[in-house]
């Protein structure tokens, strides 16, 4: 079975309607789409737990799809949302995540246009931006990040704090 | 593309969500705006009982300031509230989307209010002190504020049961469109038609009930 909108929309409006069967496909085919997307954004120790947070959002928020509506949008907002607070969680934690970073496959490369994740951080002040793709997804120290992005240490703290307060009001803006 | 492996445990956990699966009624919009509606017409019946209707309402000859004043505060509500109830229908883009950026036109086209009241004000300071002194201002904002608040429980009752992804968005436009709507309330009420009135004690009133919504209404529907 594949994962396009129209048949994960199908499943969807079957599990709201209380078929088993078709929750369990849907939620099949929706770990290996978040598992993809969330593998270039966080440390490999935590993508289990973040797909496992997802899945667990969008079977308890499940009423809040509108059948009326594409599934892969509400399905790309929930992930996202989960992600955004899974980064400001690790952030007030203080908690620098390491980054596998796997290379860009293809079909993968849509999936990560349609769900907007990096068009989000674009939307950011470049500084900020910058030290929130070094420090939180390359992994890198704020010390490494402020000898390679040339700020200061208290300026990458700075610029990754607000960052993530910007992306936080921005996860529902972005196309 | 790389091939997905299977977690026991990732696999464990879509099992048991699947068993557990029970059905669920789609969230629907129109109760809960038909909710608020009664309770904005409960209300103002209510405070026209206590405080009595305009008397340019009474006599069937409705003051312009009136209607251009309810027409804009009923707009910025409906538009404001609908907006509200979209925000528990995430989805990527969405808000790029019909009431996503209707509330930004609606809330600029009120503030022409407090503008034109602000010009008004320096041109006539006099009467602005009159009518920022007026006591009946401070029972415009109270009024209005008290029947934000109620206003702003089915909306925050819709918002807790879906996805609202943008939790200070949400406060923000339930305070807009709750603040909309309870000045809207009291202005059954209201005998002032100066736009420097208007401006000032209505813009407070709108404006206050957003900041309000910003503030309080995100921690109560964070998930």
């Amino acid at each position: 079975m594949t994962s396009d909108e129209a048949t994960l929309a199908r499943l969807m409006r079957s599990s709201q309607a209380g078929d088993a069967v078709a929750y369990r496909q849907l939620l099949g085919l929706a770990a290996p789409l978040l598992m993809r997307w969330f593998r270039r954004k966080v440390a490999p120790a935590d993508l289990d737990d973040l797909v496992q947070d997802t899945l667990l959002a969008v079977h308890q928020r499940r009423a809040s799809w509108d059948p009326s509506r594409p599934f892969l949008p509400w399905l790309a907002a929930i992930a996202r949302y989960r992600w955004v607070d899974r980064l400001r969680r690790a952030s007030v934690r203080n908690h620098d995540a390491l980054f596998d970073d796997i290379a860009v496959e293809s079909g993968e490369a849509a999936l990560i246009g349609r769900l907007g994740c990096d068009r989000l951080l674009a939307l950011l002040p470049p500084a900020q931006a910058a030290a929130i793709r070094a420090v939180k997804i390359e992994g890198l120290s704020v010390i490494e990040a402020a000898g390679q992005l040339r700020q200061s240490e208290s300026m990458v703290k700075v610029n990754v704090h607000r960052g993530l307060k910007r992306l936080a009001a921005l996860v529902d803006e972005d196309v | 593309m790389t091939e997905f492996t299977p977690n026991p445990q990732l696999e464990a956990l879509m099992d048991r969500l699947a068993v557990n699966v029970r059905p669920v009624q789609p969230l629907d919009d129109r109760p809960t705006m038909l909710v608020l509606a009664t309770v904005l017409l409960v209300i103002a019946t209510l405070m026209m009982a206590w405080l009595g209707l305009r008397a340019d309402l009474m006599a069937g000859q409705p003051h312009p300031m009136f209607l251009l004043r309810s027409g804009t505060l009923t707009l910025l509500g409906i538009i404001s509230a609908a907006a509200v109830l979209s925000q528990a229908h995430p989805g990527v883009g969405r808000n790029r989307q019909s009431w996503g950026q209707g509330w930004k036109a609606a809330a600029a086209m009120a503030l022409l209010f407090p503008l034109s009241g602000a010009v008004m004000a320096f041109d006539q300071p006099d009467h602005a002190m009159a009518m920022a002194s007026a006591a009946s201002g401070w029972e415009c904002l109270r009024m209005s504020l008290l029947t934000a608040s109620l206003c702003a429980m089915p909306l925050v009752w819709h918002l807790r049961r879906g996805a609202p992804v943008a939790p200070e968005r949400a406060g923000l436009l339930v305070g807009l469109a709750t603040g909309s709507l309870g000045a809207l309330a009291y202005n059954l009420h209201c005998p002032f038609n100066s736009m420097v009135y208007t401006g000032l004690w209505y813009g407070v009133a709108v404006g206050g009930a957003t900041v309000a919504g910003r503030l309080i209404v995100p921690r109560l529907i964070r998930w």
